[in-house]
């Protein structure tokens, strides 16, 4: 896992990033730059790149060895000639993914929107919705901890509008 | 967000209508991440300060809203109902402009509460609308649906989803009285929600 205290290879450039509790990381060079969000601090100014510690406020220190894991494995995927198997591909996301909670997806999602990565940002998304796909209305609530605000006339006058869409689902 | 209309205007010199294309306000999404490392030496007394970046204008009027969103911090804030509210200037006009944004240091320090205010429970509404309709525009059109009743930030979010999916639509949809009715409920909805905006 990237961490401050990696000084071998000294070869690639690397780049210091911040995380919101203050826990430095640091990252070499071409994976710092999968993220726009750090991207766009070098654009244009490219004296900034030594020294430069980059503070990543929304960015846990929890979420980040496994979101720096994500960008290099998916790199390598995309440079690696011929194409590695979609197994392989799915083999690694799912592992990603084992062992998150609901409320460490949420997080990591916010992470990926800060930082402005499609490709994180897009299997995160999809993560969850899988998570709450044909599940029932209580469900998805309890899911994710969403608090009903609605009388119980408002939500039956909600759920008469689109009557259709409340049938057949999964139990559980 | 203000924008003001074409003019037409009857003074050029060789007779034809001078058309002047429409000049758009507050219309940017920009990185301006980096001033936050020094927030913390200047963090008290409310002072102002003055974060410049470059920013290209979206020439497009008709989505004022999801362009602020689209700039990432702004649009936390206003998840968490406006309370860091920037001041915004465009400065200049054409293809790439300078975007100044002023807001406090005490505002900064409210961006830095988002962890915090994750913690909650209720964390997935936290999240900015666009990665709701992202969510969301993953799902079966029935469970977009259905969304409509979490509660009142998610009736009409829904709407905004711009894809449709019916993956075991059976005949039982059809004869549904309400589904007839589907489409014409869904654009009005849309066209009143997007008036809220």
């Amino acid at each position: 896992m990237a961490s401050s205290s990696s000084s071998s290879s000294t070869q690639v450039k690397k780049i210091t990033l911040k995380a919101a509790d203050g826990k430095h990381f640091e990252v070499e060079e071409p994976v710092a730059m999968e993220m726009e969000t750090v991207k766009s601090f070098f654009v244009g100014n490219e004296d900034a790149m030594k020294d430069m510690v980059v503070p990543l406020l929304n960015v846990s220190s929890e979420h980040m060895p496994a979101i720096l894991d994500f960008y290099r494995n998916h790199s390598e995927f995309r440079k690696r000639t011929p194409p590695p198997p979609a197994e392989e591909v799915k083999a690694f996301n799912e592992a990603f993914l084992e062992n998150k909670s609901d409320e460490q997806l949420m997080e990591m999602i916010m992470a990926a929107n800060f930082l402005n990565t499609k490709e994180l940002l897009n299997f995160l998304t999809e993560a969850a919705a899988n998570r709450i796909k044909n599940k029932s209305v209580e469900y998805v609530r309890a899911f994710f901890g969403i608090e009903n605000d609605f009388t119980p006339e408002e939500e039956a006058r909600i759920r008469a509008e689109n009557e259709w869409a409340f049938d057949g689902l999964d139990e559980d | 967000m203000t924008r003001t209309s074409p003019v037409m205007s009857p003074t050029t010199s060789d007779g034809t209508p001078h058309f002047e294309p429409p000049h758009f306000e507050h219309n940017f999404s920009t990185p301006v991440y980096q001033h936050f490392e020094s927030r913390r030496a200047e963090n008290s007394d409310r002072v102002q300060r003055e974060y410049v970046g470059s920013s290209n204008v979206q020439g497009n009027g008709s989505h004022g809203e999801g362009d602020v969103t689209s700039s990432k911090w702004v649009g936390e804030g206003q998840a968490r109902g406006g309370d860091a509210a920037l001041g915004m200037k465009v400065v200049g006009s054409g293809g790439t402009v300078v975007s100044k944004i002023t807001c406090s240091c005490e505002q900064i320090m409210d961006f830095e509460g988002v962890g915090e205010c994750n913690k909650g429970r209720d964390f997935i509404s936290g999240l900015p609308n666009d990665i709701l309709v992202q969510i969301l525009s993953c799902l079966e059109t029935k469970d977009v649906v259905k969304t409509s009743v979490l509660s009142s930030r998610w009736k009409n979010l829904w709407t905004f989803v711009y894809n449709l999916h019916f993956d075991d639509y059976d005949d039982k949809h059809c004869r549904s009285r309400n589904f007839e009715n589907f489409q014409s409920l869904s654009m009005q909805r849309y066209s009143r929600f997007s008036s809220q905006l």
